[in-house]
């Protein structure tokens, strides 16, 4: 058996390869496939899906108009799901332009500092990569609540008279999705701010360029690549996010994330979650796809 | 020719840098603090002697003790550790080997399975778990049961069999990597000096390669204890993992026995990736010392649990096999020794004490996991 794998190339490769292949076969595309399947097909009564299996692209129309659904009621507005749809793309771009316009001052702060500062910077910037999400995000929900750290420091200095409400709402997932994904911006945004060159700033002040002119007509352009890097990484994640929404936001935010879990809990709507999961999975694969056509180095930095 | 540029007043300059420096550092100020003080607080709160999270009245580790005696709790993190190590070892395994045939081999939709393999690390938690509970229930259950006759459900199994899936690109990733920088040149002078493929992989590739395998094995191990979306989609009606029960009780509220708990899960992950950056980018005194780590914390589980197994009525034969095997770490703690302390003897003093640091933690983290399992 040794000797055959020895003498045989491919059928060395076969072997590598074939568990790899399989697995990710299996139990990654295939499932993928099969919510395709589910997508085009009506939902069961009691949940599930009909069998025989009755295809349809209703799913698909609902997403766009909610009065399509046969258990619209008749007060239906049709723009729910899109609205939802497009209120996290909302967020999403709102907490990625905060991230960005937050972490590129520390990315250049980090890049100035003598090497042993930057490496400790650095850490400082990894560790909450490594740290359990959910444990971070209820770090965060403890010093907002409202018996919480924040509203008793606030009552204490007479600043406010009653405890704020400051979980449960919109601003409460916005600050929790930025908490949960700075740390995405700063680390592509700070590997190029460290490769590029700064004699070139002082090249541009030689020149006559004022130091906002030079910011903006070299800096930031040659820096580009890590700012690109930083929208999508931290984009794609917050749109589809489920996590921060449903904890900071208790409920009373929707956004893509928690409607579709909502098809596979309460809602038992199978058919119609598949559809927006494809749907918000094709939306973070087209912005994959054109970032890593662009091909910059600093797509892996966070790898 | 000067006269054509403005040229700025020095005194200017300096005040506009001046004023620049500070906001520069005001903010990293407050990014940091935005980052790492919630999760001071929690710690910090966790050893409060009353229920409140926001009024600290004085030090005490009930909360931890209460911990100790919560036994849904320390079933579900049973059952984490489980899934943990079964994973890990699996995704490594088929990791490593898929890296090392997409390095080493040319073949039809390469590039095509590359990308792929890149794919369930960028698309949604969510998609992927959803993807997935249809998948076990709407065909693989299904197919069982239609073509074999199994009746099957969900549980720690399907749990295991997602991990897996999610974690081997992870590998894949850390271990490329480490093969991008790999000298071939290493493998033709041991193929030169006589040694067949097999002596070559298992001499010189191999051990080249186990700080990015270590690395890739520790990050799959953290995911997987991690994981809550893409488990929340593939348990069973009946067991829980950690991160399970931790969710119920934060969308519960807020307590300081959760504080409690996230403490812990921080400790143990932190100094899990740790090790995994050790292993990456030190050098080999550190995988050495926390395999002898690992072995130590085994044998000395397996040596002070062997008293228990004689107790009255407490005998099986299964229980003394798994001490046997356990103590046997002692052995190859043994046999390794030797390579560490070469290596060892040839690093500077800052080496030798991270190097022990691993030792140490590795050393605890096998003890603690095997006491969880065991007992």
């Amino acid at each position: 058996m040794l000797k055959f794998f020895r003498r045989n190339k491919s059928s060395q490769l076969f072997g590598l390869i074939s568990p790899g292949v399989l697995w990710i076969l299996i139990f990654f595309n295939l499932p993928l496939l099969i919510m395709l399947f589910i997508s085009v097909v009506e939902r069961g009564r009691a949940g599930g899906i009909k069998i025989p299996p009755v295809y349809t692209i209703e799913n698909y129309r609902q997403l766009f108009n909610a009065c399509v659904s046969q258990f619209a009621g008749p007060e239906c507005n049709p723009f729910l799901y899109l609205g939802i749809f497009g209120h996290s793309v909302r967020i999403g771009l709102m907490v990625t332009f905060l991230c960005i316009v937050l972490g590129y001052p520390l990315a250049y702060f980090m890049a100035k500092q003598k090497p042993i500062w930057r490496d400790t910077l650095m850490i400082l910037v990894i560790i909450p990569f490594w740290t359990n999400f959910l444990v971070r995000t209820y770090a965060l929900k403890s010093v907002l609540a409202t018996e919480g750290l924040l509203n008793s420091f606030l009552m204490n200095l007479h600043l406010v008279n009653q405890p704020l409400n400051l979980l449960f709402n919109e601003f409460a997932v916005v600050i929790g999705l930025i908490y949960g994904y700075l740390p995405f911006a700063i680390l592509p945004m700070y590997t190029s701010i460290e490769k590029f060159d700064h004699t070139l700033m002082e090249a541009a002040a030689d020149l006559g360029a004022s130091p906002r002119r030079a910011f903006l007509r070299v800096m930031l352009p040659m820096t580009l690549p890590g700012v690109v890097a930083a929208l999508v990484l931290v984009f794609v994640p917050v749109v589809g996010a489920f996590i921060t929404p449903d904890i900071m936001g208790g409920g009373k935010v929707e956004m893509i994330g928690t409607l579709i879990n909502r098809q596979f809990g309460v809602a038992r709507n199978w058919p119609f979650g598949s559809a927006m999961s494809m749907v918000l999975m094709l939306l973070v694969l087209i912005g994959v796809i054109a970032y890593f056509r662009s091909g910059s180095e600093e797509s892996r930095s966070v790898l | 020719m000067t006269a054509k540029f403005p040229v700025y007043p020095r005194e200017q300059v300096r005040l506009t840098t001046r004023i620049g420096n500070w906001l520069l550092g005001a903010n990293a100020a407050l990014i940091f603090g935005f980052i790492y003080l919630p999760v001071l607080i929690l710690i910090v709160f966790s050893f409060n002697n009353t229920r409140s999270v926001a009024v600290f009245s004085g030090f005490s580790t009930e909360w931890y003790g209460k911990l100790a005696q919560n036994t849904d709790l320390l079933d579900a993190a049973r059952n984490s550790l489980l899934v943990g190590f079964i994973t890990t070892i699996v995704a490594t395994v088929i990791g490593t080997m898929t890296a090392l045939a997409m390095d080493r081999y040319r073949f039809k939709l390469r590039t095509t399975f590359d990308a792929n393999l890149y794919l369930p690390i960028v698309i949604p938690e969510i998609v992927m778990g959803i993807s997935l509970l249809l998948f076990f229930n709407q065909a693989l259950f299904p197919f069982l049961l239609n073509v074999f006759g199994i009746r099957a459900s969900t549980g720690l199994h399907t749990i295991t069999i997602s991990h897996i899936a999610f974690d081997i690109p992870f590998v894949y990733v850390i271990v490329r990597a480490r093969l991008a920088d790999f000298d071939r040149t290493l493998e033709e002078a041991a193929a030169d000096l006589g040694a067949d493929e097999w002596q070559t992989f298992k001499r010189v590739t191999l051990p080249l390669l186990m700080p990015g395998i270590i690395g890739g094995a520790l990050m799959a191990f953290t995911l997987s204890l991690d994981d809550y979306l893409i488990t929340a989609f593939t348990k069973g009606v009946q067991e829980q993992t950690m991160p399970l029960y931790i969710y119920s009780l934060v969308r519960r509220g807020v307590t300081p026995e959760i504080n409690a708990l996230s403490t812990v899960l921080l400790a143990g992950s932190i100094g899990l990736v740790g090790l995994s950056l050790t292993a990456q980018s030190g050098g080999p005194v550190y995988t050495k010392g926390m395999s002898i780590g690992a072995g130590v914390g085994l044998g000395l589980f397996g040596l002070h649990s062997l008293p228990a197994l004689f107790a009255p009525g407490a005998f099986t034969i299964g229980g003394l096999i798994v001490r046997l095997i356990l103590l046997s770490a002692f052995i190859w703690v043994w046999r390794s020794y030797r390579g560490f302390g070469e290596e060892f003897g040839e690093t500077t003093r800052l080496g030798r004490i991270m190097a022990w640091i691993t030792v140490a933690i590795a050393g605890f983290a096998a003890y603690l996991s095997a006491l969880l399992l065991l007992s």
